[in-house]
């Protein structure tokens, strides 16, 4: 087991730096030159020169990244040149935001699609089922920002019953959160649905019906329990998607979140806060595959290493 | 054997007949099964792979699927109809009144609890155990089918066990709370020849120590000759031959018995897991069955009276019966049996 996580380890910390190199290298790739952002196009190229020698950015690039690699260790990300402060400090201030909105949209869309993904599977071919199935199918497949500014039309400008965008109250956090669970939703629904119907046709479920179990016991242990091996595997992989998803949420919400400073950041060329938000992300990304990982040799008995 | 007194009589179907719906029309999967199983005794529901042996156990543990129809008969057990009760009703039965052992013992035990819950589970939801008596329960259990260390091996896993064991758990749980009624559905198809004796023995045993009923569903007629007091021969969803399993064996009334038996070398018992297919040509389709015998097809003695009148029921004598024309005349005909 130990050998095995360090592996798991190991393999992670090679997606953070490749990670990592990726943001460095395309954020050097892209046009638009930070110090011209800054001053304006108006500027001297003696200004402008001025300025890059300021932030590092005269440094022949294997430098620039080797100091990138050394201070990322302490996660030192170094100065915002848009915020005037560390990198960092801009990420913790947003970060809290965000992993509130995804714990909310992952909790709504584990409370809403567990339940109806067994629903709709003891439903099976019935209107009720159909439905569900039809509800899904256009929470996976329409776009979140759409979505989102059907939501904001229909319940904020049409209904005033919630604000459309930032975090000023509790509620704000609604209609971000259902906008972003959605399709983490849909998917919980297919999958649980299933992964149900194809428990319950194992010979087991048989065998627990023989026992004379009754049938909420049949499919809410015997059953549940097998389907929630592939769920389980299935929604930890769209946790990812989740953060994703929460970049194009935060932006049409105005959700004071890391995806916002992200994409406000990329714009603004400001390299240090858009290279220390990416690499938390992918930090919290593999972090929960790993948790997952752990998390599937619980629920499968079969996989767990023994001794 | 002295004929068994009603009092004794644990189990009686009766003219069953279920169906399955399916594209064009419903398919009969079972007519006119009657028989019975009085306690401490063994039927065998013998038959090729489609004959409707599973259909049977399952109409009569409430077991089968939403698309079946049970569209006549009763099934009388501890005096009720269990075909008349509502299924939560019969379901109360399984595992106290009745258990049941499934062919597959890799896929009949969930993967993804230990023995000792899924065994526990039956003392502690059926009977209110606690915990820590549910689990010493178990451990007794699991120590009378013959699982050595029993007690160590109840935190174990399924696929921790081999096949004969674990065939020895699914029994485990089919006689944890003493049932009246033992229905074992092919308990040996699934597992290792050496194994197979072990597993029947078992079953054997269990059965004279707790006088139940058996009904043994195979289609191993060396199993059937070993351990079993009566036969029903099913063929294509009906009974086409019941009595005493050496009456039948003997003098079998149905040319389709008799197909089966020729099929197995003369060394009886040690003829053990012979193919049944020796029998020219293959059973009908349930959905174009034949006019007639179902049988005639083919019957090496068919005659014209075979292709458009059913059979019925020809008594023997001795509860010896079988669904054929020529059955007197099989049972008589002593050169068929030199
Ligand atoms: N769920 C089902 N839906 C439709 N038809 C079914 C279903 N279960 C069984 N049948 C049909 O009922 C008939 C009897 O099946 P059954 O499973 O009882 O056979 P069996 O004698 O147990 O065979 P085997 O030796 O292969 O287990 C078959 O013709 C089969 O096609
Ligand atoms: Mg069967």
């Amino acid at each position: 087991m130990p050998a095995y996580l360090l592996g798991r380890l190991g393999s992670a910390l090679l997606v953070v730096l490749g990670a990592a190199t990726i943001v460095f290298l395309a954020m050097r790739a892209i046009p638009g030159d930070p110090a011209v952002v800054m001053l304006g196009v108006s500027a001297t190229p003696e200004q402008v020169a001025a300025l890059r020698a300021d932030w590092g950015l005269d440094a022949p690039l294997p430098v620039q990244y080797l100091n990138f690699l050394t201070r990322m260790v302490v996660l030192d990300f170094g100065q915002s040149i848009r915020l005037g402060m560390p990198a960092m400090q801009a990420v913790s201030q947003t970060l809290p935001y965000t992993i509130y909105l995804a714990l909310v949209a992952f909790a709504l869309a584990l409370l809403v699609g567990f339940p109806l993904g067994v629903f709709s599977a003891l439903q099976r071919g019935k209107a009720a089922d159909k439905l569900i199935s039809l509800f899904s199918l256009a929470g996976q497949s329409l776009p979140s920002f759409w979505v989102g500014i059907m939501l904001v039309l229909l319940l904020s400008r049409t209904l005033h019953i919630l604000p459309s965008g930032g975090a000023g109250s509790p509620e704000a956090v609604l209609l971000p959160a259902v906008t972003l669970a959605l399709p983490l939703l849909s998917v919980i629904v297919r999958l649980v649905r299933s992964g149900l119907l194809e428990s319950m046709g194992e010979p087991y479920i048989q065998t627990a019906r023989a026992k004379g179990l009754g049938e909420t016991r049949v499919v809410g242990v015997h059953g549940v329990r097998n389907m929630l091996i592939p769920v389980v595997t299935v929604v930890g992989l769209e946790l990812g998607t989740l953060l994703g998803g929460a970049v194009i949420v935060e932006t049409v919400f105005a959700w004071p979140g890391l995806g916002r400073l992200l994409i406000d950041s990329i714009a603004a060329r400001d390299y240090a806060v858009v290279q220390a938000s990416v690499v938390m992300l992918v930090l919290f990304f593999v972090s929960i595959n790993i948790v997952v990982d752990l998390l599937y040799g619980v629920l499968d008995p079969r996989v767990r290493v023994d001794g | 054997m002295p004929p068994a007194t009603p009092s004794e009589r644990c189990l009686t179907v009766s003219d069953l007949a279920v169906g399955f719906a399916a594209r064009g029309g419903t398919i009969l999967a079972l007519e006119d099964i009657s028989f019975h199983v009085d306690a401490g005794e063994t039927l065998s529901l013998l038959g090729e792979s489609g004959s409707g042996k599973s259909v049977s156990a399952q109409a009569i543990m409430a077991l089968l699927p939403d698309t079946a129809v049970v569209s006549s008969g009763t099934v009388r057990f501890d005096g009720k109809d269990l075909l008349a009760l509502p299924r939560r009703e019969t379901r109360r039965l399984c595992g106290t009144e009745m258990g049941m052992v499934f062919q597959d013992p890799l896929t009949a035990l969930n993967p993804v609890f230990t023995v000792g819950d899924q065994i526990a589970e039956l003392f502690r939801v059926r009977q209110g155990l606690g915990r820590r008596a549910a689990r010493e329960a178990a451990a007794d259990v699991i120590d009378t089918v013959g699982i050595p260390d029993a007690r160590r091996r109840l935190g174990n896993y399924p696929h921790q066990f081999s096949g004969g064991m674990r065939q020895r758990l699914v029994i485990a749980m089919a006689i944890a709370l003493k049932p009246r009624l033992l229905i074992a559905d092919e308990p040996t198809t699934a597992l290792d020849v050496t194994v197979q004796a072990q597993i029947m023995d078992l079953l054997g045993r269990l059965q004279r120590e707790h006088n139940m009923a058996m009904l043994l569903i195979t289609h191993d007629l060396g199993v059937v000759a070993d351990v079993t007091d009566r036969v029903a021969v099913m063929y294509s969803g009906r009974i086409v031959e019941t009595g005493d399993v050496r009456r039948v064996y003997d003098r079998p009334g149905h040319p389709y018995t008799r197909g089966l038996l020729a099929s197995v070398p003369a060394t009886a018992g040690g003829g053990k897991h012979q193919p049944l297919a020796t029998i020219g040509g293959l059973p009908p389709n349930p959905q174009r069955r034949p006019q007639g015998c179902t049988f005639h097809p083919r019957c090496p003695f068919a005659q014209d009276i075979c292709r458009t009148e059913r059979p019925p029921m020809v008594d023997l004598g001795n509860g010896h019966g079988a669904t054929c024309h020529f059955a007197r005349e099989m049972v008589a005909d002593d050169r068929l049996f030199a």
